[in-house]
């Protein structure tokens, strides 16, 4: 790559101990993330995707060091965060922000709107002075489709969608680089999903972000994402440019993802894929391939070497079989 | 706000009408009275003493002019306690248990919410495990234990402080049961705050706080102390009343001039005057504090200041 990445992540572990069942428990190791490693370029949407427990949020939570990474490096403009005290991360977090996915939860109830977006300039920009500080609170809250007349009132008086809002305010209003977007939409209903993902993509062009945008669909993700990274049981699966990863996916967990985006015709066959098995225990991963035990391909090899992530047609795929795909 | 107050104390009227005539009818139902003792008055005593205090009346009429005394603020005179209104009583002994009751109320405060804190910030490490066994200890010892054993160390053994007594309030003699009363309330303090301060540290809006950049001191000031507070207030309400009214077991082991044993010795007794008084008493504290209670969650919690 030409240009420095704005994020880069290298073998990037998070291990959470657990204690196993029984009287005297056994210290089992969570694999939330293992060995993940992608890099974020300035001004693009990285999608982030994967089922239910692969470790989407972890993930995010980690980037910002919300959680500790047990390995591994992340690097933003070339700053190692991993190995940083609190104290001089609190600076970074002017350039790296997150929105989460309860909207209304994650907003403190017993603060204003006013007083929820204008914290973070209180604690990152404390030099600010008050009135410029309340201008930049209404223009944010602008940007984001609030009225200034709410400014006094508090969340719970505001529906999921409107709250989201005030969850992108109180994230855009550091002016930050980067924004970790961990499922901002999947709280919501339909209709109000695609007002929030519009209004995520009328932001990056105006203010120039960078978005890691999290979800568990790859329909979301399509609308948003310039590149599409796909996660299984903490491990990354494939990287690929958006149009390269819809229209011919290589790995057959993409595969299978793909075949589960409802289809909205119902004349439409539906061919869904194969589901072999459950979700393995993520306290116990299968040796070698983490999809093996449900993908279709698997073989020998599968069991026993583990799929590093490799460069075909310049996409990034984690597959022994994925010159067979590719042909 | 001031309307919700208003309205709560109006409230508060017909809510002590309801307990002033259960107990006053409920005490009249109960066999014995204030003046059936062991050796029997003769009728003539007896009369006497019924017509002075009005009980030889139909209890309709008892009823209606006690209303109409403690209307006027006149609990009536004790029937036991002989030549000594209610009133009086009251007056002398309630300050013995408001002077301890405060100070243990207070001490538990200072000590308990910030043991609670710790042990919440610091989940699951030996400190969290072993102020938890401690106020474990602290909840389940009974006064009567603590008491008796503080005094042996403490007054008896090393002689530091007087065994009992009250000597108008001397410090010396407040140490003791101030540190009984507390002992138990810091632990329920502790632990309430334990309880609640964990459960807040893992909303989503504490993890918004710490993604905003916030340093942790405000994270937890600002963000996280007033929700973990509300379990705490719930619990001090009806705490507060029982402390401040005194304990008849501290009273008696001290040998205190509270109001707390008037409670036991009043109903054993059949001091209709004395126990509707020390009733009424406790009813009104109870009310004041559980709006006190209301009045607090509404200022930590903008959402019930709304409804």
């Amino acid at each position: 790559m030409s240009e420095p990445a704005l994020l880069e992540v290298r073998a990037l572990d998070v291990h959470f101990p657990v204690r196993g069942p029984g009287l005297l428990p056994s210290r089992l190791t969570l694999r939330a993330i293992d060995q993940v490693s992608f890099d974020v370029r300035a001004g693009e949407v990285l999608g982030v995707v994967g089922e239910s427990g692969c470790g989407k949020s972890t993930l995010s939570r980690a980037l910002l060091k919300l959680i500790p990474a047990t390995a591994g490096s992340v690097r933003l403009r070339g700053v190692e965060l991993t190995t940083l005290p609190k104290a001089a991360m609190r600076p970074l977090r002017r350039s790296m922000q997150m929105i989460f996915q309860d909207p209304l939860a994650s907003l403190d109830p017993r603060m204003t709107v006013g007083e929820i977006i204008a914290e973070p300039l209180k604690a990152l920009l404390p030099g600010m002075e008050r009135a410029e500080r309340e201008q930049r609170v209404l223009r944010t809250m602008q940007h984001v489709g609030l009225l200034p007349a709410q400014i006094n009132r508090y969340p719970h008086e505001f529906s999921g969608g409107q709250a989201q809002r005030i969850g992108i305010a109180r994230a855009l209003v550091v002016q930050p680089q980067l924004v970790v977007c961990d499922e901002p939409v999947s709280a919501l209903d339909v209709s109000i999903k695609s007002q929030i993902i519009n209004l995520l993509l009328d932001l990056r062009a105006e203010h120039g972000l960078t978005y890691i945008f999290v979800a568990h669909d790859l329909a979301t993700v399509r609308h948003i994402a310039d590149r599409v990274m796909v996660l299984y049981l903490g491990r990354v699966m494939e990287i690929t440019d958006r149009d390269a990863l819809y229209a011919r996916p290589l790995h057959p967990y993409t595969r299978l993802l793909l075949s589960a985006v409802p289809i909205p015709d119902p004349a439409l066959a539906r061919r869904v894929g194969p589901t072999r098995e459950e979700l393995p225990s993520p306290l116990a991963l299968p040796s070698g391939c983490a999809f093996r035990t449900r993908c279709p391909l698997a073989d020998a090899r599968c069991v026993a070497e583990r799929p590093v992530l490799r460069e075909i047609d310049g996409r990034y795929v984690a597959c022994h079989h994925a010159e067979a795909a590719a042909a | 706000m001031i309307r919700f107050l208003l309205r709560r104390l109006a409230w508060a009227i017909p809510t002590l009408w309801v307990i002033v005539t259960l107990s006053f009818f409920m005490l009249r139902a109960a066999p014995g009275g204030p003046f059936t003792e062991a050796r029997r008055l003769p009728p003539q005593v007896m009369a006497n003493l019924e017509r002075m205090y009005h009980l030889n009346e139909p209890v309709w009429e008892q009823y209606e002019r006690y209303l109409g005394n403690i209307l006027r603020g006149d609990f009536g005179p004790s029937y036991v306690y002989r030549s000594t209104t209610v009133n009086q009583l009251i007056a002398q002994g309630l300050p013995v248990d408001l002077t301890i009751g405060a100070l243990a109320l207070a001490l538990a405060l200072l000590i308990g919410m910030p043991l609670g804190m710790l042990a919440a910030l610091r989940q699951n490490t030996a400190w969290d495990y072993v102020s938890m066994a401690g106020a474990m200890v602290g909840i389940s010892v009974p006064t009567f234990v603590v008491a008796p054993l503080l005094i042996l160390l403490l007054a008896v053994k090393a002689h530091w402080l007087p065994a009992g007594g009250w000597s108008h309030g001397r410090p010396a003699h407040l140490v003791l049961p101030v540190a009984v009363l507390t002992l138990p309330l810091i632990a329920y303090v502790a632990r309430l705050m334990r309880g609640s301060m964990v459960e807040v540290l893992n909303s989503p809006y504490i993890r918004t706080a710490r993604a905003k950049g916030l340093p942790e001191r405000t994270v937890l000031l600002r963000h996280a102390l007033k929700p973990a507070l509300m379990p705490l207030i719930s619990f001090l309400g009806p705490a507060a009343v029982n402390t401040l009214t005194g304990s008849i077991i501290v009273e008696e082991i001290f040998g205190l001039p509270g109001i707390g044993r008037f409670f036991v010795d009043g109903a054993l007794n059949r001091d209709y005057t004395l126990v509707m008084g020390v009733t009424i008493l406790y009813a009104m504290l109870i009310i004041a504090f559980n709006l006190l209670a209301d009045v607090l969650y509404g200022v930590l919690d903008p959402r019930v200041r709304q409804r």
